[in-house]
């Protein structure tokens, strides 16, 4: 992480005081309180924050980070803390700014099919309150109960039906943003298209280093008539992953295509019993939605293809609850882990459909060889693999295993031809595999694109690259043990 | 996560049993979003996650925690929603519970607070001086409004109660109606007898009416749940060792021990827990609710009944507690009732004491609540637990009453007090 | 004007560096095909791409394809065709004839050329998955990735999309593919008013039917397109096999309660992607607004002719009388945004896109910086120091 102000600390009091007034009954500072403040879902690093601070109004966030620039103290921003990444981590000396207090939803438009939202509102909750009337908004990571969609914005997330349904970057229409001078830019509305250069692709997935966004459009759909789910069983996680590749090679795109493996499959029924097959190696659980008698033709194709593949059976459900309780138990996979090993670590990588048997088989020797079982649930349709790392963290050297085997598995994810992350972002966690991906001038032009809207490097530094890099005018210039090439030289 | 007890800590059977839990949370924060203080103010603190860490570091130290800390622990309602959300199935009563004792044990509160804290542990679980806390308490009504805060809340709350009713003595076993089919031990409470006998005498006339012998668990009746959720360890164990051996002294031939009030059976259920003895297993092991027991009975309703829309609140001792209740709904559909529910499940915020000493934000969750309540346009609401019964009482525009009233009245037994006049048939 | 061509990304890439480095000033070209789009720039020269011609790799099963910016789109397009697959954004020629047949890949991207598949399917931003490009100091970089879900880094794809050019030139494209539907079914309304007709088609586009295709076609267009007689057209397209855009047409037609007509694969689609109705227009606007407000835009624009697709989210607008100010203000007025698609040169030298409020127009300007700190590339096609 970036190397402490110290001038900050010695600032501190001064600082809550000044929070404290922009924020009244916002602010914790208090050091036992920071504790529940040091992580995110991401638990393998902490880091108790200089103080938290909850505005309820963009305004609010305004002034908060005007103060934070005009004193040179990093801001980490925060939805509800439920980044796998640790995109959310606290700085010793940097404010954590937390959005779980603005939550109202602001305008729900159905004649332009949008709801406009602040951040803090529950990705789930935008479904809730538009449902009655046959609308949902698409996108539904696993922790969709809880995570906000301000955090869904910076971390572009994905979810279980991304495959036919896009991620957080096709969904949205609009976002306020604040930059870290304070200022509040609206980047797009309730048009279909925002003028200018797209600023919102490029701000949805920042990871919160590039602005703080305090209100949020997004695109509702119209529910399907019929979604049904099936649950389809394999032998084998590979013939699972071969099945997956036939059914898109024949020109179908389910709403969703997802593998579970036995181990998840245990987990997930001692917590919610959603009735999968015992005796199945994996699980390929399929939603195809539309009007009734496509989804049934759908059905027939894919059970068609699933049975040449060498699926062993193929139930599909019956009405809404028992789809409900299906998906149920894959979004409680990661959590539900927690009844098998202590702790995990959840990987994220992506990689080509056809590779998916190859590379399954290859995590599966490297998790023998190094003697930590690894779960597979994952969103196969897109290839985007969650490989669980299952460990224990009071066990002497447990997470160094993990996190080199996480590593590993993701170098085998990008040498397949695939990408470090598919939708929990880089943030600490895969900060420094970025080089794997990237070349140093790949990442530099990104960073200057950082430089541009953040030229102090005070929001959320320390997170997604590997290197700390100071900005020059007109780019960034890479910084070495904190030194600076040549400083004696005037720079541009 | 990670947990750093020395060994002589977790020689502590508590601790131990505090640190297994711990060590489950795998911090995914699921919990947060259904946890009614963490929606209401938005701040780790004041959710499930965050509170977890914040006892964390409690337990650990040892030391006496911080006003703060204090603060967040005390904001929790223990409506265990958080549990049913749990994919991890941390359980959480083993870490808020163990947090409440350390805090009684460790931290010297502001003395006004305190005494409020002891009153109400001594007071509420003794039938005889709530009857004569309450009468006074009317009568104080007026200076309710000069009284600091929570007790002013208190004097308020015994203003909206019904009239204190004498008590009636009960008789020990009622016999089933026609063929005996099973015997059942019916443990009437402490402050509900007070404030709704009706309950008890409704739950014994539909027990009986379908073949249940009922009897009728003397004593004081309290199973200490107001005091273990205020920390107070000892008292609470003295209420709950003295129940289990009522239960075993008279109930021992029963197949369960049925309790009216989910909040007092969501604690009974832990007995053997929190008593590490026979009679402690005896009762946990048994106690089931009402709505649990009535989902079984061959009942049968009455002719003459009107069709009414029910809106069923589900309590959280009931629901998330115990676990259990999800087979109500059908219950009444099969009396003929059409059931509707709330499209906010939170906690209504009564919690046993926590509306007397979290006035502001059991207020808040009241009024969440009641819109919630008054949006389904219902012609009674139902709940099983006698708190939620006077915390949506004071707000729902339709009378509340006890499930089994309902059924009762359903399946030939009188028309519930609050709904005479209300509803004609 | 000096035309260089380079042979390959290397070429390309020196060619970008000895501009910045000589402060001339390039014009990024693939067929040159929308010349007419954007402000009118004076370069030192034209960086011209169209030999960068190849597709790179092509894996059907795996939905996505690479290839060199310069390849033209209808070859690419044919490829994907070969094997049952198409683009979902339905990428638009934007061209005025004769030019459209020399669109490339690379720049119907980076003008964001979407079709009326866009509604549905998402605009090139969102088919864009990675690329390779040159900076304008003239540095080799690569963004995203060659899968669909990737969130490594910044999402420069998407910025690519739209840029037109100004801020690095793309050398390299991988893009998602889609199945190709079997059948296209459009439902066509005849003598709507445009109030009905864009209610019409908010309904149908918030209904289950999975529509592709809503658009619809004033009186002036209709007969510029020498099409049947009627006062105007709402079409609304279905796409899939037979039998399910069958059953699904007709329950849409049904649960609207309208008198309509289907008709099987209506070339009046492509027409509309090749703004046949505007080939005449010497001014034309093109107009993104929330639904509900098309038919107020249009009514403050009084318009000659006009066109409206994504069920009333985009306009074409051939305008009466009305300055590019007066456009710029009915647009923000509605919501919205518009843009200059074809004018004088002299209107061409004013502001062509929606202007940017002061912050977010010095944040562009930082961002051009970032990529292109010289100004070479493009500078001043979309903004003026952009």
């Amino acid at each position: 992480m970036p190397e402490p102000k110290a001038d900050v600390f010695a600032r501190r009091s001064a600082l809550v005081e000044a929070l404290a007034r922009l924020v009244p009954e916002g602010v914790v500072a208090d050091q036992d309180a920071l504790a529940a403040y040091d992580c995110d879902a991401l638990t393998a690093y902490r880091q108790k924050p200089l103080a938290v601070v909850l505005p309820t109004t963009a305004d609010e966030v305004s002034a908060v980070l005007a103060l934070c620039h005009r004193e040179k103290v990093r801001v980490v921003p925060r939805g509800a803390g439920t980044s796998l990444s640790g995109g959310a981590l606290p700085l010793s000396d940097g404010i954590l700014l937390g959005l779980s207090r603005m939550s109202r939803i602001k305008e729900i438009d159905l004649e332009n099919r949008c709801a406009v939202v602040e951040p803090g509102v529950t990705n789930l909750a935008i479904t809730k309150a538009v449902e009655g009337q046959g609308f949902y908004y698409a996108p539904d990571p696993s922790s969709q109960i809880a995570c906000s969609i301000g955090g869904n914005v910076a971390e572009n997330s994905g979810g279980i039906h991304c495959l036919k349904y896009g991620l957080t970057t096709n969904n949205l229409l609009g976002v306020e943003l604040a930059l870290m001078t304070g200022e509040r830019i609206r980047i797009g509305g309730k048009a279909m298209e925002a003028g200018g250069l797209d600023l919102l692709g490029l701000v949805t997935g920042s990871e919160g280093l590039l602005g703080v966004v305090t209100e949020v459009t997004v695109r509702l759909l119209p529910k399907p008539e019929v979604a049904l789910a099936s649950l389809v069983g394999f032998p084998s996680i590979e013939t699972a992953g071969q099945c997956v590749s036939a059914i898109i090679s024949a020109g179908i795109i389910p709403a969703a295509m997802e593998i579970m493996d036995r181990f998840t499959i245990d987990a997930v029924e001692s917590y919610c019993a959603p009735g999968y097959p015992r005796d199945a190696a994996a699980i390929l659980i399929l939603e195809v939605d539309g009007i009734a008698g496509d989804v049934s033709r759908l059905l027939t194709l894919v059970e068609g293809i699933a049975r040449k593949v060498g699926a062993t059976s193929f139930v599909t459900s019956t009405d809404e609850r028992e789809r409900q309780r299906i998906w149920l138990g894959r979004k409680a996979a990661f959590a539900a882990s927690g009844r098998i090993a202590p702790d995990m670590l959840c990987m994220d990588g992506t990689i080509p459909r056809r590779e998916l048997p190859r590379v399954l088989s290859r995590i599966g020797e490297m998790s023998k060889d190094c003697g930590l079982p690894v779960a597979n649930v994952f969103h196969a349709g897109d290839g985007n693999l969650h490989p669980l790392i299952m460990f224990d963290v009071m066990k002497e050297g447990d997470l160094d295993k993990a996190e080199k085997l996480g590593a590993d598995i993701l170098k085998l994810c990008v040498e397949a031809g695939g990408v470090l992350t598919g939708e929990h972002g880089v943030g600490i966690e895969k900060r420094d595999l970025m080089p794997l991906m990237f070349a140093e001038g790949d990442l530099a032009q990104q960073e200057r694109v950082k430089c541009a809207f953040d030229p102090d490097a005070l929001l959320n530094p320390g997170k997604v690259f590997p290197s700390l890099s100071a900005c020059v005018e007109g780019g960034a210039m890479h910084v070495h043990q904190g030194r600076i090439p040549f400083p004696n030289l005037p720079r541009l | 996560m990670r947990t750093r007890f020395s060994d002589i800590q977790l020689a502590d059977p508590a601790l131990s049993a505090a640190e297994h839990e711990l060590r489950k949370c795998v911090h995914c924060g699921i919990c947060t979003a259904t946890c009614p203080t963490y929606t209401l103010l938005g701040d780790e603190l004041d959710g499930p996650r965050g509170r977890i860490q914040l006892i964390q570091g409690m337990l650990e130290s040892g030391a006496a925690p911080s006003p703060t800390v204090v603060m967040h622990v005390d904001r929790c309602l223990s409506c265990l929603a958080c549990v049913s959300a749990c994919p991890s199935g941390v359980s959480y009563p083993r870490l808020i519970d163990e947090a409440r004792a350390h805090v009684e044990r460790t931290f010297r509160r502001p003395r006004y607070e305190a005494f409020i804290r002891r009153a109400l542990g001594f007071v509420l679980p003794r039938r005889w001086l709530f009857r004569w806390a309450l009468t006074v308490g009317r009568y104080a009504s007026d200076i309710a409004a000069l009284v600091p805060l929570p007790l002013g809340s208190l004097i308020d709350a015994a203003k909206k109660l019904p009239p204190v009713q004498r008590r009636r003595e009960l008789a020990k076993r009622y016999p089933a109606q026609g063929q005996r089919r099973l015997r059942l031990a019916l443990h009437a409470g402490c402050v509900q007898e007070v404030i709704a006998p009706a309950i008890t005498a409704s739950a014994v006339r539909v027990l009986t009416r379908f073949g249940a012998e009922v009897v009728l668990v003397e004593g004081d009746g309290c199973c200490g749940a107001l005091n273990h959720h205020l920390g107070q360890t000892q008292v609470f164990e003295g209420h709950a060792l003295r129940l289990a051996q009522d239960v075993a002294a008279h109930a021992a031939d029963c197949e369960a021990i049925v309790t009216t009030t989910s909040g007092c059976g969501a604690v009974m259920r832990d007995y053997a827990f929190a008593l590490h003895a026979e009679e402690g297993k005896a009762v946990g092991e048994r106690v089931r609710d009402i709505s649990d027991v009535l989902a079984e009975l061959p009942l049968e309703r009455v002719d003459a009944l009107p069709k009414l829309r029910v809106g069923y609140h589900a309590a959280c001792s009931l629901a998330h507690g115990m676990q259990r209740g999800v087979d109500i709904p059908e219950v009444l559909t099969r009396l003929g009732f059409e059931v509707v529910t709330p499209s906010d499940t939170n906690c209504c915020g009564s919690a046993g004491v926590y509306n007397v000493l979290q006035p502001e934000i059991a207020h808040a969750l009241q009024e969440r609540k009641g819109e919630a309540v008054n949006a389904l346009d219902a012609d009674v609401i139902v709940t099983g637990n006698i708190g939620c019964l006077t915390q949506i009482g004071a707000v729902s525009n339709a009378p509340v009453v006890h499930i089994v009233e309902l059924v009762d009245w359903a399946t030939g037994g009188p028309t519930p007090q609050a709904l005479r006049g209300r509803i004609s048939a | 004007m000096q035309v260089l061509r380079p042979e390959s990304e290397a070429e390309a890439a020196a060619l970008i560096a000895e501009a910045a480095a000589n402060n001339r000033t390039l014009s990024i070209e693939g067929g040159g095909s929308k010349r007419h789009l954007g402000r009118l720039t004076t370069p030192s020269a034209v960086l011209k791409l169209d030999a960068l011609r190849e597709i790179v790799s092509y894996e059907p099963e795996e939905l996505v394809i690479t290839v060199r910016a310069g390849t033209p789109l209808a070859e690419v397009e044919a490829a994907l065709a070969e094997r049952n697959q198409c683009f979902g954004f339905e990428p638009a020629s934007w061209s005025f004839e004769p030019a459209a047949a020399a669109a490339t890949i690379g720049g119907t991207i980076a003008a964001g050329a979407a079709g009326s598949r866009r509604v549905v399917l998402g605009g090139a931003r969102d088919h864009l998955i990675g690329f390779r490009a040159v900076n304008g100091a003239g540095e080799i970089f690569k963004a995203g990735g060659k899968v669909v879900k990737n969130v490594t880094g910044y999402d420069l794809p998407k910025l690519a999309a739209g840029s037109f050019g100004t801020l690095f030139t793309m050398t390299e494209l991988t893009l998602r593919t889609y199945p190709r539907a079997a059948t296209s079914l459009t439902l066509a309304v005849e003598n709507l008013d445009v109030d009905s007709g864009c209610a019409l088609m908010r309904r149908a586009v918030g209904s289950r039917f999975e529509a592709t295709g809503f658009c619809y076609l004033p009186r002036v267009a209709i007969e510029r397109l020498g099409l049947r007689q009627a006062s105007s057209l709402t079409l609304i397209r279905f796409e899939g096999d037979a039998e399910s855009t069958d059953a699904r047409a007709h329950a849409c037609g049904e649960t609207l309660a309208v008198p309509f007509a289907t008709v099987q694969h209506d070339d009046t689609w492509r027409l509309v992607q090749q703004l046949k109705s505007l080939q005449a227009s010497q001014v034309l606007w093109r107009l993104s607004v929330p639904p509900t407000a098309a038919v107020g835009a249009i009514a403050a624009l009084r318009p000659e002719c006009f066109v409206v697709d994504w069920a009333g989210g985009l306009l074409w607008v051939e305008p009466g009388s009305a300055s590019p100010r007066d456009v710029h203000a009915v647009a923000r007025q509605f919501g919205g945004h518009a843009t200059l698609f074809r004018g004088s040169d002299d209107l061409r030298r004013g502001d062509v896109f929606q202007p940017l409020d002061a912050v977010t127009a010095a944040l562009t300007k930082r961002l051009k910086a970032a990529f292109d700190p010289h100004g070479v590339l493009n500078p001043g096609r979309m903004y003026d120091g952009v």
